[in-house]
């Protein structure tokens, strides 16, 4: 996974980072882009354009929205092609409008000149394997998936000072549904927290909860004095077991935010 | 100073781009032929070459808002495999972002050599010395440390985009900041 960083690498900065083999900083020197060495080579998995003013409701109680992106090395020649994928959510007040934007932001015409990638067909499966893979997906679907309750203590941050971002959810839950017409069903789920910070920092993944000072490992420094919307989304990845059988499960996001979200600034007066 | 003795044959002493007639008594000299002594004056004559092939990159990404076929083939001739994904992802954070971070339009970092690690006419690996205050509008990023190797290179680049003949395999730095291994040890 590719994710952005930022203010790490500097000289008296912080560095922050996990299980990063490679980091890139970008033109502006505050953007640091990092590589995991798990997923070397890695597909560039970020939404870069919407393909489609449609969304798609694929099963019932779940839509996706298509959005496209570069894949290096997903072409004939092993080349640059362009993939769909989609963004998924569960529906909260009720389904997006046709065209909503779900997920990261996604940006017009941000892809242009590549060709699409050639279609891999799909293994077939059994019926059976189907059939339990088609209950692992609705059972995926209905299972409540925790929220974080995002935090920063004492409620603002001082600029030129870490704010420590609590995360108060979880990164691991395993679900289990004894009586199905297959066997026992089992879903383990492992989430990873991607932050927006509300001031064009984004930061993530996150396999482990954010802490509260002096621990945490969840911390940006504001530079300039406002109020921030700050997002803390969970992506949550699964596996499903009957028996020795198991597939995996498509991605769900869910969200906290602090919302308006003070920065302020201490400044020294000197009194006579 | 660092520095290395290396042969006066290859193809880095041939002049670069098309030839033209010059007018007799005029000469014209490669600022990138590989000198017989590579030392951190030309390694930092490359590097600005470099750093303004990605800068003409960053005025094209921010002007356009798009990764362009043309983008792409400017970032191939700079960076080749791992840094490669690792750019083009650093320019569509930036189009994701609006480039807030971003002066409009962009100047070119600038990168200065504080160490030579490896020196080779097939590899440089040196540790720099960044300054990003004419791209950018944050002032945290004023300067960074980093790392940095480059190889030479055939490709030079859309319409000339990178005259240097040097491309990096490595830029940027370890996990938590650090010095990474040293690529030119590993080629």
């Amino acid at each position: 996974m590719i994710g952005g960083r930022s203010a790490a690498g500097r000289e008296g900065g912080k560095v922050a980072m996990a299980s990063k083999q490679i980091c890139f900083v970008a033109p502006d020197g505050f953007t640091i882009i990092c590589l995991d060495e798990e997923t070397i080579p890695a597909v560039v998995d970020k939404v870069v354009a919407p393909v489609e003013e449609e969304v798609y409701s694929l099963t019932d109680g779940v839509r996706y929205v298509p959005y496209r992106y570069l894949d290096f090395g997903g072409g004939p020649d092993g080349g640059i092609c362009t993939a769909t994928g989609f963004t998924q959510e569960r529906p909260a007040t009720g389904p997006p409008s046709v065209g909503e934007r779900v997920g990261e932001a996604a940006v017009d015409g941000a892809i242009a000149g590549f060709d699409d990638c050639p279609v891999t067909p799909a293994a077939e499966a059994s019926p059976a394997a189907t059939e339990r893979q088609a209950y692992a997906i609705r059972y995926w679907q209905e299972v409540p998936v925790p929220s974080p309750q995002p935090h920063i203590a004492p409620g603002r941050a001082i600029t030129g000072l870490l704010a420590y971002l609590e995360t108060r959810g979880s990164t691991t839950n395993t679900y289990t549904e004894a009586d199905t017409p297959f066997g026992p069903l089992t879903v383990t789920a492992t989430g990873r927290y991607y932050v927006d910070w509300g001031d064009g920092t984004h930061t993530g993944p996150y396999s482990r909860e954010g802490q509260p000072w002096p621990d945490g490992q969840i911390t940006h420094e504001y530079l300039h004095i406002g109020t921030y919307d700050v997002v803390v989304t969970e992506r949550w990845t699964a596996t499903w077991y009957f028996g020795d059988e198991s597939g995996t499960l498509n991605e769900l996001r869910t969200v906290g935010r602090i919302e308006d979200f003070p920065v302020q600034q201490i400044q020294a007066v000197v009194l006579r | 100073m660092a520095s290395l003795f290396v042969g006066a044959c290859g193809r880095h002493d041939e002049p670069l781009g098309p030839t033209a007639t010059l007018p007799q008594g005029t000469t014209t000299t490669n600022p990138y032929a590989v000198p017989v002594v590579i030392d951190e004056a030309y390694v930092n004559r490359v590097l600005a070459g470099l750093d303004h092939a990605l800068g003409d990159v960053t005025r094209i990404v921010v002007s356009e808002r798009a990764i362009t076929q043309d983008v792409v083939d400017r970032l191939k001739a700079l960076y080749i495999g791992d840094y490669l994904k690792l750019s083009v992802a650093a320019f569509e954070q930036g189009i994701r972002s609006g480039f807030t971070t971003y002066r409009e339009p962009p100047g070119d970092r600038s990168t200065v050599v504080t160490r030579l690690i490896s020196i080779s006419s097939s590899c440089i690996f040196a540790e720099v010395r960044r300054d990003y205050s004419a791209t950018s509008v944050n002032p945290a990023a004023a300067t960074t440390i980093q790392w940095v190797a480059i190889q030479p290179s055939d490709l030079v680049g859309v319409a000339g985009s990178n005259p240097t003949r040097w491309v990096f395999i490595s830029d940027g730095f370890a996990e938590g900041g650090t010095e990474p291994p040293d690529p030119c040890a590993e080629s």
